[in-house]
């Protein structure tokens, strides 16, 4: 292990010492963080939304800086060692060709750490102590601890699954589409059906699941909620309605009642509502009102006064439930180590193919790697609905060993104060760092194990 | 040459080759450009444009193909952000979305209704939305318009959300909207606006140096810098203005100076650099403009016998801001039918909310600072307490009935010379003049009046209503349909509705609606008993005590601000002591009934 220690060592201090970097580093951190806060600071807007928008940016572009030092460094440290022929001086030593690749990695993640937890520390305190130089009112400062500055868990209520019922459908409106056009085209075919599914499941979960018609009510059940304080609660019922008819005022009427079971039986909590539509609104839930189980039902009743307006619940963002489980400090912390283990990765990706490739074409390739990944969310999204089956297949088979880390991205979490949760590091731990990132690694030692680092000239 | 070298030469060929070509297509794009009109402005003029608007433009040079990226991008995040109720981000990412396609006038369009319309109603407190509002507004004033001069649609957007969205009352908060604006407006255009300060504005210098050259507005400035303790002339300014409104947030030496010389022309010819440069570079409203369209706009003095004098439009209120920008809309070169046909619907609609809810009352103008709620249970007749956010009242003003007419007919004589269809316009136009008819016939006006109907006739031969002999005859026609459908359940309230209409036309101060009102509720009594021929089925007390009932009736009405109410009050005080006087003893015989009192204890 002393062995690993030393390389690891060695490249820390390497880079520590290169003093152009550490500046401009020390700069981009600096802008970023202090030149960012002043910035938002300085202009008009609510304390709470101000700390949203400094932790989203600050922390992208933290993420995004130490995304490209880490590429930078870990493939220079090795392309740079073969290159110089620096490398001879350790291969000489009683060293293994894995125990400099496990040192170089292990130098990574030690700097990594360090500029992660600069960086980390100086957003975390200036997003905690923004609102102590603002002249913000106490609603807002009481947003910002109750909806900015804090760890709050999502349960959605139970969504039926429509797709079989909707493929079912799709299939039997494009064979009558078939048989009276006589289409022949496969390639249209498929396109039609692909449309027809996507229109059947809108319009059942449209017509079952999530809309309210003028007089009528629904009812959702919600379970597991278990808030850290069982005294104070602090549960809180998140919606947005949109509507089959648009108010010329933008707002609806509703009527809200909710309780441990049951209201539209048992009765409840009632609370009348006047929201603008297409837009997030929330209300706090007593304990009292959740059972000791964990259950929560609220009911909606759209009141006649709202007709013709049907009012609609979006599957994703219609309705959900949001308990407090946890500090923010805990899951900025979870948030940290999200974005370390995608260091982490990178640090891999980099020695793995620095070993194998010169500087410039290892660059090219783990950029391209790491644009994909980046962007994995909004291209997945369009290959989702645009591209054919065969151009999915290829998406599929070539972003396998690419990790999406869009589903791994604390920053959504951590900016809406919604969790960070233990179960999401432990699968990115296992999907991205012990499947793909093992995978690599295991390439890098192969390749770096069996390449002829010198010719031996006699 | 190693083959390396042959790669590179080559390579470099290549590229020249590509670059030679790419400069082939400059000419072909740049055209196209000039026909989608993405080039609106000449660069050199352009960079005036920008400098004076402020607008820092991104280097979207540089950013090559990558532009279209960010673009998307930035769509996509802000749609998200708004769906989140983010707004603070999503405002940033509008406006960076809009500096990065600068000249696609939609994309304004499209991010400054966001904001006015969609993300406004989402924010829950009315200054909170005002800010939205107002950035939408700015967006495209500001910018957007800046940047694609050529653009009838934003003018029309400006327009439109200046009238629709702070003038008109779809909003919850449209009261306050409609405040906020006369509030930002009566520091620089007064209390009362009229022509002569309009034009004094309009006169003023434009350059700074030309003000201080005089030595005694060089002096006075200097004392104000010393007092005020500003070392910036921009702060200087700022106080200048904010400083009518709110003194209190002035160092009291400099709140002195301005009071003391608050007769000198050096403070005169100061203040109107200062208002006339707010009004040009924030509102971006030419006095010189606004001069013009009062000559032309301007409601109508009627009391200027042999021809007509346009008095000055109130500024304070929305529409007027809303005719100002359709108007400069108007004056864009080579535009297409759409776009000068929905203009000319915006000047014409301007107009007729001016008529018909423009004019405006402020009554005890007060900043947010000295607001406050009367308390609970405090009856009318207390000593009131500092007066509430936000009276501002509007009625009808008879006076821009003409104006509104004429631009009916203006549309109409466009269309018609255009060979396109002037049915709808033809209804309109009719409709207005109608009214128009009878409210200038029951306030007084009864020439000018008659002059409207002797020109509605005329037109409108077709429509009977118009055929008649005189005005009485037409006016008893007129109250005559509105008689008919009144029975002994409706006819008392009716009357009383309109005589509480017209006292609370009194408190505003519109004199020339409240003698319609009153003169409308009399001639409906009269029909209404004439055609009583049993002379008591309606069972209708004498017209006098309705009076009082309906005066009673307007200081029981909740729905009247207190602030009406005491405005009234003082009025009855000083014109009408006698009313006011039984109506005090009737205030105080109510008020111990109420407390289980008796006069005589």
């Amino acid at each position: 292990m002393g062995k690993v220690w030393a390389i690891a060592r060695n490249l820390t201090v390497e880079v520590l010492r290169m003093r152009p970097l550490m500046i401009l580093l020390a700069l981009m951190i600096g802008v970023s963080t202090l030149g960012f806060g002043y910035w938002l600071h300085a202009s008009t807007g609510p304390i709470d939304e101000k700390v949203q928008t400094f932790i989203s940016y600050s922390l992208t572009f933290a993420m995004t800086i130490l995304s490209f030092l880490t590429i930078f460094i870990s493939i220079a440290t090795i392309t740079r060692d073969i290159k110089r022929k620096e490398v001879f001086t350790v291969m000489t030593k009683p060293i293994s060709r894995g125990q400099f690749l496990l040192g170089k990695l292990c130098g990574m993640i030690v700097l990594n750490l360090v500029f992660l937890g600069l960086f980390g520390a100086l957003i975390y305190g200036i997003a905690r102590n923004m609102s102590r130089f603002e002249d913000a009112s106490e609603g807002q400062i009481r947003r910002l601890n109750e909806l900015v500055l804090i760890a709050r868990k999502s349960v959605k209520p139970p969504f039926p699954d429509f797709r079989d019922q909707a493929y079912a459908e799709a299939d039997e409106m494009v064979a009558e589409e078939v048989r009276t056009r006589g289409i022949i085209d496969a390639r249209g075919v498929e396109a039609m059906r692909t449309a027809a599914i996507q229109n059947r499941l809108e319009a059942l979960t449209r017509e079952r699941i999530a809309s309210v018609a003028p007089g009528g009510q629904k009812v959702w059940h919600f379970s597991g909620i278990d808030p850290i304080d069982q005294e104070e609660g602090r549960v809180y019922v998140r919606y947005k309605l949109d509507v089959s008819y648009t108010p010329t005022d933008l707002h609806v009427y509703g009527d809200w009642l909710y309780g441990p079971q049951d209201p539209s039986i048992a009765g409840g909590t009632r609370r009348p509502s006047r929201d603008p539509v297409r837009t997030v609104r929330e209300f706090s839930v007593q304990p009292t009102d959740i059972s000791p189980e964990g259950d929560l039902f609220v009911g909606f009743r759209n009141p006649v006064e709202n007709s013709p307006a049907t009012i609609i619940f979006p599957p994703e963002t219609g309705i959900e439930v949001l308990y407090v489980v946890d500090s923010f400090e805990g899951n900025f912390f979870r948030g940290l180590l999200l974005i370390l283990l995608r260091l982490i990765f990178l640090s891999v990706l980099g020695l793995a193919i620095g070993a194998w490739l010169g500087f410039p074409v290892a660059l090219l390739c783990v950029l391209i790697v790491f644009i994909l990944a980046v962007a994995s969310g909004f291209v997945g999204d369009a290959i989702q609905w645009e591209a054919g089956p065969v151009q999915k297949i290829i998406y599929e088979g070539v972003t396998a060993f690419i990790p999406r880390f869009a589903e791994y991205d604390p920053v959504p979490h951590l900016e809406r104060g919604k969790l960070v949760s233990w179960p999401l590091l432990g699968q990115c731990t296992l999907y991205m760092m012990m499947f793909r990132a093992g995978i690599l690694a295991a390439f890098g030692y192969v390749i770096f194990r069996f390449r002829e680092l010198a010719r031996v000239i006699v | 040459m190693s083959p390396g070298k042959w790669v590179t030469f080559l390579c470099l060929m290549l590229g020249i080759a590509f670059l030679a070509a790419a400069a082939g297509l400059i000419k072909p794009i740049s055209q196209q450009r000039r026909v989608y009109d993405f080039e609106p402005t000449n660069p050199f003029h352009e960079e005036k444009l920008i400098a004076e608007a402020g607008v820092g433009r991104l280097p979207l040079e540089v950013l090559t193909v990558f532009r279209f990226l960010a673009i998307n991008y930035l769509w996509i995040r802000a749609e998200d952000l708004k769906n989140e109720g983010q707004y603070f981000d999503a405002l940033h990412l509008s406006r960076l979305i809009c500096e990065l396609q600068p000249n696609l006038a939609a994309v304004w369009d499209f991010q400054a209704w966001n904001m006015a319309y969609n993300i406004s109603v989402g924010v829950p407190t009315p200054p909170e939305r005002w800010n939205w509002v107002r950035a939408g507004i700015e967006l495209l004033r500001d910018k957007g318009i800046v940047l694609n001069p050529k653009s009838a649609k934003l003018y029309h957007s400006l327009s439109w959300t200046f009238r629709h969205k702070v003038g008109g009352i779809a909003d919850d908060h449209h009261r306050f909207y409609k405040w906020y604006l006369a509030m930002d407006m009566v520091p620089l255009v007064g209390e009362f606006p009229d022509n002569t300060e309009i034009e004094a504005l309009a006169q003023a210098p434009t350059d700074w140096q030309q003000v201080l050259a005089d030595a005694d507005v060089a002096a006075f400035v200097e004392k104000l810098r010393q007092s005020g303790g500003f070392s910036d002339d921009e702060d200087l300014f700022a106080a200048l203005i904010t400083s009518k409104l709110d003194p209190g947030k002035y160092a009291d030496p400099f709140i002195e100076l301005l009071e003391e010389n608050v007769q000198a022309p050096a403070y005169r010819k100061l203040d109107l650099f200062v208002r006339s440069r707010e009004l040009r570079f924030k509102w971006k409203l030419d006095p010189t403009e606004m001069v013009k369209i009062n000559a032309k706009y301007g409601p109508i003095d009627f009391s200027v016998e042999g021809g007509i004098k346009h008095l000055c439009l109130e500024w304070r209120h929305p529409a007027t801001h809303a005719l100002y920008w359709a108007l400069q809309g108007l004056k864009i070169e080579e535009m297409d039918e759409f776009n000068e046909s929905t203009l000319r619907r915006q000047v014409h609609h301007s107009l007729q909310d001016l008529f018909h809810y423009g004019h405006i009352q402020v009554i005890h103008f007060a900043t947010p600072s000295r607001a406050t709620e009367r308390a609970p249970g405090q009856e009318i007749m207390d000593q009131p307490p500092p007066p509430e956010l936000g009276n501002v009242f509007f009625s009808e003003d008879l006076r821009l009935f003409p104006v509104a007419y004429q631009a009916t007919l203006d549309i109409i004589r466009d269309r018609e010379a255009a060979g396109e269809s002037v049915r709808g316009f033809r209804d309109g136009s009719i409709n207005l003049g109608r009214s128009g008819v009878r409210e200038l016939f029951l306030a007084g006006y009864k020439d000018t009046a008659e002059i409207y109907l002797n020109d509605l006739r005329e037109r409108y031969p077709e429509r009977l209503l118009f055929q008649v002999a005189t005005i009485d005859e037409f006016a008893a026609n007129e109250l005559r349909d509105d008689a008919r459908d009144l029975t002994s359940k409706n006819a008392r309230g009716y009357i009383n509705g309109l005589l509480r209409a017209g006292y609370r036309a009194v408190a505003l101060g519109n004199d020339g609606l409240a003698k319609s009102r009153n003169e409308w509720a009399r001639q409906i009594y009269d029909i209404l008993l004439l055609n009583d021929p049993e002379q008591g089925r309606l069972n209708l007390p004498p017209l006098e005590d309705m009076r009082w009932y309906a005066l009673l009736r307007f200081f029981d009405d909740p729905s009247i601000t207190w602030v009406l109410k005491n405005v009234m009050l003082q009025k009855l005080e000083r014109e009408q002591p006698v009313i006011f006087e039984e109506l005090r003893k009737e205030m105080e015989q109510r008020e111990q009934a109420s407390s289980g009192q008796t006069p005589g204890n």
